[in-house]
């Protein structure tokens, strides 16, 4: 079976200025989230506060739930779960008198208007201040070495230009994930950060096969041009690109199927990382390369 | 690569031997002879699967420092009346120095001949007259400071491992995180939670003062504390009625002898069936103990756990055999845990909870089903995917996915790494199926386009191999590298995450690379196949 007939030349660098328009437009609307959503919605992990997911045994209401909570919160957040069931997630500030006790406090309250044994905390977290302050930081910390050491290994590994085409691509995919979450009003917490470093892992890989395809067709096609070359590269990859990236997604899909909560977030992100990461690594590091290439020459030969 | 074919399986053979060895305790009991020659423990999981509790504590080591001042101070009061100096006042004045308030100026000058040196790690920072006398402030070297800081946290983390301990959970974790914070995994603790945090973060440090008799209690509750003293209450829960009463007391502030003499505590009926916690003390405490009894007869002995009074006997005599009690309105179960932090030792220093993960067994359950199930649906449907797309090499591809899965579970359990499987891991298993896969197209590929340059199949899928080699390389170690940040979140599920994406692509290195070149070979050369299915 072949997805993409040998011999398949399709201009990709020839027509850059549609793929430089789109990125263009795609990292405006990204971007325009920011000042028209407001920031993403941090999870506790990073904003600090409490989450608790409760199940209870009978139908239960939100706005009762709230009734309940008013004693400890005067607006928490409640949710419905998507999965069926009588199951909330509920947010809230951390309170006054600390949480050495939340979890009991929390079940007496709940159970004071559902019944005993009708209430089942099935989870919760307390992150304070501090440490979701310190998250932020380490998180802006790991995002800024992933993309220093890729840079670097690109570098070392490649050229100059194709390292900056690469990090730029991936770039270009961070932006579009975390417009993706500030425009959808998904939380944006730890999973999510580890969801976001793995795209950067995963799409550098499409970027580095074209790279090394270019390198060795340097090597082969001396009399052609560097915009040849290129278009050839992505065009001899590109049923691998795709058939990488389809069995990825075929797993991504699987998640997002039977993921809870917390893996379903992590599989959208996943999702459209991939996506634009496989787009990005096609129709940006190339022209990329090749603009640069006045600046960084490729090397020949 | 290994020329011998012969090798090359048997290699492979023994690996997989390995890891059925390995993982099988994960999926039963083992048989008795297993344990002595085999590990016999399960994959590890992680709180989010296995339910538990997870706290981030913070020490607040300064408070450790200012205990330090406060020994310093009954230490430096005792010796000036040893010395016969006469001083009005010694307190602490800061977080990190002491005030020193003397006669005059004569007496000062005694006080640096024969105190100060005895004050170790104290400097004096100013002295000259005052109001009612002669001032001297010491103040505590930054260096020493910082050592108490450091021990404290190192002892706080010693004293809730004691404690957790004593809590008979399985697999404990109690670590340090940065410089004064501790983190603490208790998996598989699902009941009682709220009764183990008590216990994890109770200071429990006992003190024993005198009961100010001369100072008017009366005119000290509406703010008239005569110096060098202070007020604690008395705090009784009645456990029948619940109701909660508040008796205070005024207690000098010198501090006579703290808990750290403990040897042992329990819980014992009083004549009248009362819970009471019996103390024994070791040889420097029972001495302590006799003198300060021997010195104080027909006084009044506070004796505080956390600033709270319990009780405030009279000294009827001088008590040598070094042993005490703690009398209170107790129910069984907090007299039982109070036994248990006494005997665990006190924390140097108080800690306050920053981060609180609980999670209940029943979500873990359905949280491995979940994952379980995701994995299941992902790899039939990219096994199916490498079957229709490269027909019989898909297949030996799909071989390999398989092992891969089979050797990261086998490598998680190892003895020495045990790693442990989280939520996030559960899906970066998922996701390393996705991206072992990427070796075998990119080699598959690779052996197509030389096929169709006419190369024979042995030629062609020779170099496809050779060619994909280094961009496998490079595609795994990116990310790899860009998986390394998050192993410093701490120990928590996005740690889990990274550990196990990373064995996942370490392992696809063998089973897409090692794996399927040696299937390949052997049947070109056992079964004698002329052409390939690709």
């Amino acid at each position: 079976m072949e997805l993409i007939p040998p011999n398949t030349n399709i201009n990709f660098i020839g027509n850059r200025r549609y793929a430089y328009a789109f990125t263009t437009i795609m990292i405006i609307l990204s971007l325009a989230s920011i000042p028209i959503k407001g920031s993403v919605l941090l999870g506790i992990d990073f904003s600090g506060g409490v989450m608790i997911q409760v199940k209870f045994g009978k139908q239960a209401d939100t706005e009762d739930v709230r009734q309940a909570l008013k004693p400890l919160s005067e607006n928490p957040v409640i949710q419905k779960f998507a999965m069926g069931g009588d199951e909330y997630l509920i947010r809230m500030e951390t309170p006054e008198e600390g949480a050495d006790k939340l979890a009991q406090h929390v079940q007496e309250l709940l159970e004071k208007k559902f019944g005993k044994g009708q209430v089942e905390i099935r989870s919760l977290e307390m992150v304070g201040p501090k440490v979701g302050k310190d998250l932020r930081e380490s998180a802006i910390w790991a995002t800024v070495v992933a993309l220093a050491l890729l840079l670097i290994y690109m570098v070392f590994r490649f050229t100059l230009g194709m390292g900056l085409g690469a990090v730029f691509c991936l770039i270009h995919d961070l932006i579009i994930i975390y417009g993706f979450f500030v425009w959808t009003g998904k939380e944006f917490n730890l999973t999510i950060l580890a969801a976001m470093l793995t795209v950067i892992g995963y799409d550098i890989n499409d970027t580095i096969v074209v790279c090394d395809r270019i390198r060795d067709n340097l090597k082969t096609m001396k009399k052609q041009s560097l915009i040849e070359i290129l278009n050839t590269s992505i065009n001899q990859t590109l049923s691998r690109t795709i058939l990488t990236s389809g069995f990825t997604l075929l797993v991504v899909v699987s998640l997002l199927i039977f993921g809870t909560n917390v893996l379903q977030d992590f599989a959208w992100a996943l999702l459209i990382g991939i996506l634009f990461g496989t787009y990005s690594s096609i129709f940006v590091a190339s022209p990329l390369v090749l603009a640069l290439d006045k600046y960084i020459p490729v090397k020949r030969g | 690569m290994i020329q011998s074919l012969q090798l090359r399986l048997a290699i492979i053979g023994i690996v997989l031997l390995a890891s059925v060895f390995l993982l099988y305790p994960s999926f039963g009991p083992v048989p008795t002879f297993w344990a002595k020659y085999l590990p016999d423990s399960p994959i590890r999981l992680g709180l989010d699967l296995r339910g538990g509790l997870h706290l981030i504590l913070e020490v607040q080591a300064n408070k450790a420092v200012e205990a330090v001042l406060d020994q310093t101070v009954s230490e430096a009061s005792a010796m000036m009346k040893e010395e016969k100096i006469r001083y009005t006042d010694v307190q602490r004045s800061s977080p990190s120095s002491l005030t020193v308030l003397l006669k005059d100026a004569d007496q000062a000058a005694l006080f640096d001949q024969k105190i100060l040196e005895k004050l170790h790690n104290f400097k004096k920072i100013s002295a000259g007259p005052s109001e009612n006398g002669f001032e001297i402030q010491l103040q505590l070297d930054p260096k020493a400071a910082e050592s108490i800081r450091y021990k404290a946290v190192r002892q706080a983390v010693d004293t809730i491992r004691n404690r957790v301990d004593a809590l008979g959970v399985a697999e404990p974790d109690v670590v340090i995180h940065g410089t004064d914070r501790i983190i603490v995994q208790l998996p598989g603790l699902t009941e009682d939670l709220n009764r183990a945090i008590d216990i994890i973060k109770q200071t429990a440090r006992l003190e024993f003062k005198l009961v100010d008799e001369k100072g008017d209690l009366n005119a000290a509750i509406k703010g008239d504390v005569p110096p060098g003293s202070e007020i604690l209450n008395k705090v009784d829960r009645n456990p029948a009625t619940g109701i909660v009463t508040r008796t205070p007391y005024l207690v000098r502030k010198q501090l006579l002898m703290t808990g750290d003499v403990l040897t042992d505590a329990r819980v014992q009926p009083d004549q009248m069936g009362r819970m009471i916690i019996a103390m024994d003390f070791n040889r420097t405490g029972a001495r302590q103990f006799e003198r300060i009894t021997g010195d104080h007869v027909r006084e009044k002995l506070a004796i505080i756990l956390d600033n709270r009074v319990y009780s405030a006997p009279v000294i009827k005599d001088r008590i040598s055999g070094g042993s005490a009690i703690i009398e209170g309105m107790f129910s069984p179960e907090e007299a039982h845990d109070l036994a248990l932090v006494l005997r665990a030792g006190s924390l140097p220093a108080p800690v306050k909870i920053l981060e609180n993960r609980t999670v209940g067994p029943s979500l873990g359950a359905d949280s491995i089903r979940l994952g379980r199930n995701a994995i299941a649906l992902g790899l039939l449907l990219v096994v199916i995917g490498m079957a229709v797309y490269y027909r019989w090499s898909g297949v030996v591809a799909d071989v390999a996915l398989i092992m891969n899965l089979l050797l990261i579970f086998a490598i998680m359990v190892l003895p020495g790494l045990r790693a442990t499987l989280t939520l996030p891991g559960l899906a970066g298993v998922a996701l390393t199926m996705g991206m072992a896969i990427d070796a075998n197209v990119l080699i598959f590929e690779r052996v197509r386009e030389e096929l169709r340059m006419g190369k024979s199949a042995k030629v062609a899928l020779e170099n496809g191999y050779a060619k994909a080699f280094s961009v496998i390389i490079d595609s795994n170690l990116t990310t790899i590298l860009s998986a390394l940040p998050l192993i410093q979140f701490g120990t928590g599920p996005i740690k889990g995450f990274a550990v196990t994406l990373c064995i996942g692509l370490i392992v696809s290195m063998f089973t897409a690379l090692f794996v399927t070149r040696a299937i390949f070979d052997y049947s070109f050369q056992m079964k004698r196949i002329k052409t390939l299915s690709i």
